[in-house]
């Protein structure tokens, strides 16, 4: 049986990306049943998803991006 | 023109000549993620922008000695990181960080069990918050450890790619990017955050 520290370790690191089956699957059992790694593992999508939000939703202006690539290919 | 396009080695071939055509591809294809990486790091609009310009005067410079071997946007990102690097060891943000050191296990019973559990929150309240203090969070992150998060969670990068950019193993990004989300729930919890 998995620990919860051991599911905390595979999600956080990532390692679950590339996990077998078997692992994947034990996991997902874990979560289903344990509400705090469920917990762990929503507040670790959500970390996520805000960054994206953050980071994709304040694009440069296109006047701005411009000019830099000018900057660029000038030289 | 296509994301894959660039990595033909017909593509490949032109930009190693130095074809002003091809290289300036590039830079309108990959200006704009290049960017958003660099400030995703931690930059401010304009000390991203010039190092954006650094990177790229980089990238056509050296271009003669890119092999193909990886892709274009993997070399790219390569030459910002250690840009990154280097601006970081110049300001006080180039405090020394144990990048590596074992990930923080007290926050486990002996018995593997959670000592301080997550607590349940209402995700879209939570996601809220976290947007608000996630760029303050990620400035005590080391800029590796960062990078890592930034590559993975904002550029939606796969593992190789990342352990090509950072040049570490597989086994070390996933202590990296675990230790940038373990001190990304903490500050948010210090602030009272998903608690």
């Amino acid at each position: 049986m998995l620990k919860c520290r051991d599911v905390e370790q595979k999600i956080g690191s990532d390692e679950i990306r590339h996990a077998g089956l078997m692992e994947r699957l034990a996991v997902h059992i874990h979560l289903a049943m344990c509400r705090h790694c469920g917990n762990y593992a929503r507040q670790l999508r959500a970390i996520g998803n805000a960054a994206r939000s953050v980071w994709k939703s304040s694009e440069e202006d296109p006047t701005r991006l411009a000019r830099l690539i000018d900057r660029i290919t000038e030289r | 023109m296509k994301d894959d396009d660039i990595d033909l080695p017909i593509f490949v071939a032109r930009l190693r000549e130095g074809d002003r055509d091809a290289l300036e591809k590039v830079i309108r294809l990959y200006l704009p993620q290049v960017l958003r990486a660099a400030r995703a790091s931690g930059l401010q609009t304009e000390q991203a922008e010039d190092i954006v310009q650094v990177v790229f005067a980089t990238f056509i410079e050296k271009i003669g000695e890119f092999e193909g071997r990886s892709r274009v946007r993997t070399w790219l990102f390569g030459i910002l990181y250690r840009k990154i690097l280097e601006a970081g060891r110049q300001s006080e943000r180039g405090r020394q960080f144990d990048d590596l050191a074992d990930v923080d296990h007290s926050r486990f019973r002996p018995d593997g069990t959670w000592a301080r559990p997550p607590r349940p929150a209402d995700m879209a309240v939570y996601g809220r918050e976290v947007r608000k203090y996630i760029s303050d969070c990620l400035d005590r992150v080391s800029e590796k450890q960062r990078m890592a998060f930034v590559l993975r969670e904002v550029e939606m990068m796969e593992t190789n790619e990342i352990c090509e950019i950072l040049d570490v193993t597989p086994t070390n990004f996933g202590v990296l990017i675990h230790r940038a989300r373990n001190q990304l729930r903490d500050c948010l919890e210090a602030r009272g955050i998903g608690t």
